[in-house]
């Protein structure tokens, strides 16, 4: 397999960066986050966010407007860099979260455009997890350390090294292309083993086995009550979840010319669902806790086929208040024991 | 930046006071740069300090604040809380990195017509030469 | 330490059996070991689900704007601030409320143990230092090492003397006054280097609002941030709609701030919130010759004025 010493990696990236719009993580104060390469990669440590970014941005332009009675309307679209997108050491929970977001912006009767070209030629390189962290529960959703779904390349890293193995073609594509950074080495046996044999503490506690089935009668049940009481109503958890995907079109009009933008939305936020008019169906943090977790563990099943849940632990990093996943399907797990299911 | 730059300032006055003494300039035919746009405000009392934030977004490349003298106020204490508030929310603005020159306080009685006229001079020679404002700036 | 958990419960059980009480705020045990987590309780009998928090405490005060009233609810000496703070906001009663107060000798911050809190089997407070028993043996931390940072300044361990109910334990923190020196390095910064060094921060931030939810001093109804019209901050994630968020809310919460640093806490990318909100409390002490700023008082000291106040404007 072809390889790199850890320490030519930015190197590496800084001649990416010239083709690709590079996405990675790096260290920032006391936290390890995703983001757009400037100039640093920090590549042990699992962020805090996700990498849903690189293909949904946080804030998108979508296109700009100008108009006077005298002059007409007229429109710009948006203009999206050039160069494509390079997912720098995603994990696997992540590489697989883009296959779940792939369903909800490329699939069906419309495909989001700016979502799509982003898309269209992307190389996911992936790294395996050796230390997998105490909150990760990939494995619950079929997941591993050493899972491939979702990427064009996995990375190994022994520690000194990093070794590449091109998955698709796309992958091959990128791996050749930077050959001049890498050179032919072996097979990465030993971390091949240890991946396989990382220990996650926090799986063995959790399990989905029938739970999309049993929250189809569970709608109504006071566990909702009890579980939204801690919830503070911020945006943490979905924010940086990475399959996770709710925005908001807003425009920003300023005298005769304006923009019309996307953002992310939080369905935690109270006025997520306000209506015109005053109405909003989720009016307590009950509704809107019941969402979030009815949306990734009943609903997405019965319309995607799969859970909306990679089992990164992201939220249960994120949240002050120890409202996440994992708490939520232990707590729907033990309700719907008591009830019999 | 062209050599023609004329700075853009914002400036919120008091109606009773510093508008007044605004007016006063202008009718007693003293001149003095056109860099000024001015928002009448009924007390200093009035002027939020995000109001400031807002004006740098928007495009100025500084904000004067100005009020009746402590003692003058036309609310009697209006003055006050502005004081205590621009104080702090000053120093914090210093604190994010906000270039000093470009926020000045004053306190402009009716009758102080000149004094506009040199606090708006100064304040515009000293930004002009600073150059333009980016921090904060909106990006649209 | 059980015995005071005892004593805490029974006063829980009693409020609801005498009536004093609806509801209870509390914390409670969470999923992930060590973890407290608030908790409303409704009835006495779940009086057992009370836990002192010993380690990873949210900040409770909060909780009694929707629990039903009267509420009750346990609270160290940040809490009571917290829940001061909300009396005098006019957001609680303080005849609605049955307040338990417990001294603390500082709450654990598990992040700080290089353990992960699976391998942990207990925590034992042994007077300067804190036991960590794991399945391979015990390590010794410095007490101070391992506490959540508002610990480190703390008002008082000792609890609250205008509480319902006083639990005193073997145990308090002794008051710490305030770091400032985080504020002093960015003080002696030019502008410029200021300017940088919060955009490289508030890069990171992802407009969440935990900060803002979980602060005892923000509790609006309706946040002005939250307006579509007038909009004083877009959605737009962008650097200059970051620093209106943070000077914003910053200002708001300027004189009301308790220090108790949940926003911080809260904060899922790790900004340095309490750098913003302390640069305020710091100067509102030295200008206007305030003690604590953190202590609520009933009228707020940018709601006031005094004829001979500093004079730097002319």
């Amino acid at each position: 397999m072809l390889h790199i010493p850890k320490h030519k990696l930015l190197s590496l990236l800084e001649h990416a960066s010239g083709s690709w719009q590079v996405f990675c993580p790096s260290r920032q104060g006391p936290t390890v986050n995703f983001g757009w390469f400037e100039g640093m990669v920090d590549p042990d440590l699992i962020p805090v966010n996700s990498c849903k970014g690189a293909f949904l941005p946080q804030t998108e332009e979508l296109f700009t407007y100008r108009g006077t009675p005298e002059t007409g309307l007229s429109l710009a679209a948006g203009v999206d860099e050039q160069k494509p997108v390079l997912v720098f050491f995603a994990r696997p929970c992540d590489a697989r979260a883009f296959t779940l977001l792939d369903r909800v912006f490329l699939e069906g009767e419309y495909a989001d455009d700016r979502y799509k070209n982003r898309r269209a030629r992307s190389v996911v390189v992936t790294v395996g997890c050796k230390s997998p962290l105490d909150t990760c529960f990939c494995t619950a959703f079929g997941i591993g350390p050493d899972s491939k779904a979702g990427s064009d390349v996995f990375v190994y890293d022994d520690g000194t090294s990093l070794y590449f193995e091109p998955l698709t073609e796309e992958g091959a594509g990128f791996v050749s292309s930077h050959s001049a950074y890498l050179t032919e080495g072996g097979t990465p046996v030993s971390v091949m083993e240890e991946l396989r044999r990382a220990e996650l503490p926090l799986a063995g506690r959790i399990s989905v086995e029938g739970m999309a089935e049993a929250l189809d009668s569970m709608f109504d049940d006071p566990v909702w009550e009890k579980m939204s009481a801690r919830c503070r109503g911020c945006g943490a958890c979905t924010y940086l979840c990475p399959t996770c995907h709710c925005f908001s079109v807003f425009d920003a009009p300023r005298g005769v010319r304006g923009k019309r933008y996307r953002s992310w939305d939080s369905c935690q936020f109270s006025d997520f669902m306000l209506m015109a008019g005053g109405h909003n169906p989720r009016p307590t943090r009950k509704e809107r806790v019941r969402q979030r977790f009815m949306h990734k563990f009943n609903y997405s099943v019965k319309r995607q086929g799969d859970y909306l849940c990679v089992g990164c632990g992201r939220c249960i990093r994120a949240c002050s208040v120890g409202l996440h996943a994992a708490s939520a399907l232990f707590d729907l797990k033990e309700a719907g024991r008591c009830k019999g299911c | 930046m062209s050599l023609d730059w004329q700075p853009k300032i914002v400036g919120f006055t008091c109606n009773w006071c510093s508008y007044a003494g605004a007016d006063l300039a202008g009718t007693s035919r003293m001149s003095y740069p056109a860099s000024v746009r001015i928002i009448r405000v009924p007390c200093s009392g009035r002027i939020n300090p995000v109001f400031v934030i807002r004006a740098f977004q928007r495009g100025a490349d500084g904000v004067l604040v100005a009020g009746c003298h402590p003692g003058d106020c036309h609310y009697s204490t209006g003055n006050m809380y502005a004081r205590r508030r621009f104080q702090v929310a000053r120093r914090f603005m210093e604190y994010l990195g906000m270039d000093p020159a470009r926020l000045e306080i004053h306190w402009i009685s009716a009758s102080e017509g000149q004094k506009f006229q040199e606090v708006i001079r100064n304040m515009t020679d000293r930004i002009r030469a600073m150059g333009p404002n980016r921090k904060m700036r909106e990006i649209l | 330490m059980n015995d005071l958990r005892e004593q805490l419960r029974e006063a829980v059980a009693s409020a609801f059996s005498q009536g004093r009480v609806r509801s209870f705020v509390c914390l409670e045990k969470g999923f992930y070991p060590f973890a407290s987590i608030p908790a409303i309780l409704h009835s006495g009998s779940e009086a057992d689900r009370v836990q002192l928090g010993l380690s990873d405490a949210p900040l409770l005060a909060k909780y009694l704007l929707d629990a039903p009233k009267p509420a009750g609810i346990v609270v160290r000496q940040c809490d009571a601030l917290g829940v001061s703070r909300l009396i005098r906001d006019r957001r609680v009663k303080r005849e609605d409320l049955y307040i338990v107060s417990v001294s603390c000798p500082g709450v654990v911050d598990t992040a700080k143990i290089p353990v992960s809190p699976y391998q942990i089997t207990a925590l034992e407070n042994a007077g300067d230092a804190l036991l960590v028993h794991t399945a391979l043996g015990r390590t010794e931390l410095p007490w101070a090492s391992v506490l959540l940072d508002r610990c480190l300044s703390c008002v008082s361990g000792s609890a609250s003397p205008d509480a319902d109910v006083v639990l005193e334990g073997e145990k308090e923190k002794l008051p710490a006054p305030v770091d400032y020196s985080g504020i002093d390095k960015v003080e002696h910064m030019t502008p410029d280097e200021r300017y940088a060094m919060w955009e490289k921060e508030f890069a990171k931030c992802i407009r969440c609002f935990a900060c803002r939810n979980a602060c005892p001093a923000c509790s609006c109804r309706k946040c002005s941030l939250d307006l579509a019209e007038p909009e004083w901050l877009s959605p737009a994630v962008t650097l200059p709609e970051q620093f209106m968020f943070h000077f914003t809310r910053a200002y708001h919460v300027a004189g009301r701030c308790v220090g108790c640093g949940e926003c911080e806490r809260a904060c899922p990318v790790g900004l340095p919130l309490m750098k913003l909100n302390r640069k305020f409390t710091r100067d509102i002490e030295t200008l206007f010759g305030v003690d604590d700023a953190r202590i609520p008082r009933d009228v707020e000291v940018l709601g006031t004025f005094l004829p001979d106040d500093p004079e730097e404007f002319c």
